[in-house]
């Protein structure tokens, strides 16, 4: 079933349909929000927000849209909302450093959770906005176009946050630029 | 905050990619532990209970301008999270064995370690050739996480970093028999056969 029948069914009361929505996307949601938040409950509380302000807003999807980036647009409109909360609460970036840090490597398995602990502390140095920016072009792997779609910043600004937040970030890692 | 300057445009217009950072961030980002069903059933439930408890949703068209009331908001995100098991399950689930070379004791035990667990099965010598845990964490994938034989002890263990929350989990032998701890918690079987469930603490070292 397509995005845009899921959400039709949604609109019409069907519970299910906002189910296998929610199911479809969490993931991809959950990977940007715990990268941007840098904590687990921080990512899935604005994940939930926005599950939530999307489904009162699913009147205004326009099925011509892709759904993933107009629940991206929400979804980084909460990042920023929540980290400007909780800036005003703390300035204190929160990571999961006791997990991260003692984490063994199970053996022959998957290197689930085994993190660049290193790069999680810069990442979280970076101006939100940089963060942001750095994620969505290199992690998200997205054109500035659609970035521009999903952030409402315009693409040179976009390519500002990149420049500089990867020099940023070059920094705090102590590496030298590798252009193309 | 933003320098100023952020919003000039660079000259040319182009960033060339930084292929050591880009490649650097997308492997930080790919090892993020994935979410799983139970942090999805949770976001379904809070938003339908939270928009039962607001308003419904209106229905767009207004030529059939009737409001349908959303309805049994935890029983569609348990409904989702049975789905989402039951999708990835293995048929045939046998208990593990409670008596081993004559000795009654527990054989599957799971240790909290830091960030997770260590899951160790002992298991009647020479009864398996591989044994790999499967659960909720690595999709219920019989080849995702292998337990590794101690030639000693012969007790089969795995060491896995986990989400604090509750997972479940089975073993399976051999490639085909599933296996369950009955001395451990397990779910409800709701069908599709039991498994064990073990809670990770946000703090447990």
């Amino acid at each position: 079933m397509t995005d845009a029948e899921l959400v039709t069914r949604t609109r019409n009361g069907d519970s299910l349909a906002f189910g296998e929505l929610v199911g479809r996307y969490y993931d991809g949601c959950w990977r940007l929000a715990y990268s941007m938040m840098g904590e687990r409950a921080d990512a899935e509380d604005v994940i939930q927000e926005t599950f939530l302000r999307a489904y009162k807003a699913l009147n205004r999807y326009d099925e011509r849209d892709q759904f993933r980036g107009w629940l991206f647009r929400i979804l980084t409109n909460q990042c920023r909302n929540a980290l400007t909360s909780r800036g005003r609460r703390s300035r204190r970036f929160v990571q999961d450093e006791v997990a991260i840090e003692g984490a063994p490597a199970p053996p022959e398995a998957p290197a689930l959770g085994i993190q660049d602990v290193a790069l999680s502390r810069a990442l979280a140095k970076l101006d939100p906005a940089q963060r942001e920016a750095l994620l969505l072009k290199y992690a998200e792997g997205l054109e500035y176009t659609e970035m521009s779609a999903i952030t409402g910043v315009g693409e040179s600004a976009l390519k500002m946050r990149v420049k500089r937040g990867g020099e940023r970030l070059r920094g705090l890692l102590g590496q030298e630029p590798s252009d193309d | 905050m933003i320098d100023d300057d952020d919003i000039l445009p660079l000259d040319g217009g182009e960033v060339p990619d930084d292929q050591a950072l880009k490649s650097r961030l997308l492997a930080a980002y790919q090892r993020i532990p994935p979410s799983d069903e139970r942090m999805v059933a949770r976001c379904v439930r809070m938003v339908l209970e939270r928009v039962t408890g607001e308003h419904a949703v209106p229905v767009r068209s207004a030529s059939r301008s009737r409001v349908r009331y959303l309805i049994g908001a935890s029983a569609v995100a348990a409904a989702l999270l049975a789905a989402v098991t039951l999708r990835n399950r293995a048929p045939a689930v046998d208990s593990a064995p409670q008596s081993v070379g004559g000795r009654s004791a527990p054989v599957a035990t799971t240790t909290p370690i830091a960030g997770g667990i260590q899951f160790d099965l002992r298991l009647p010598q020479g009864s398996a050739a591989n044994v790999f845990v499967v659960g909720d964490f690595n999709g219920w994938d019989t080849k995702a996480t292998p337990m590794i034989r101690d030639a000693k002890s012969g007790e089969w263990s795995a060491r896995i970093v986990l989400l604090p929350g509750r997972h479940i989990y089975a073993y399976v032998v051999n490639g085909e028999k599933w296996i369950v701890d009955p001395l451990k918690p397990q779910i409800p079987d709701a069908g599709y056969g039991p498994a064990n469930a073990v809670v990770v603490e946000e703090d447990s070292k």
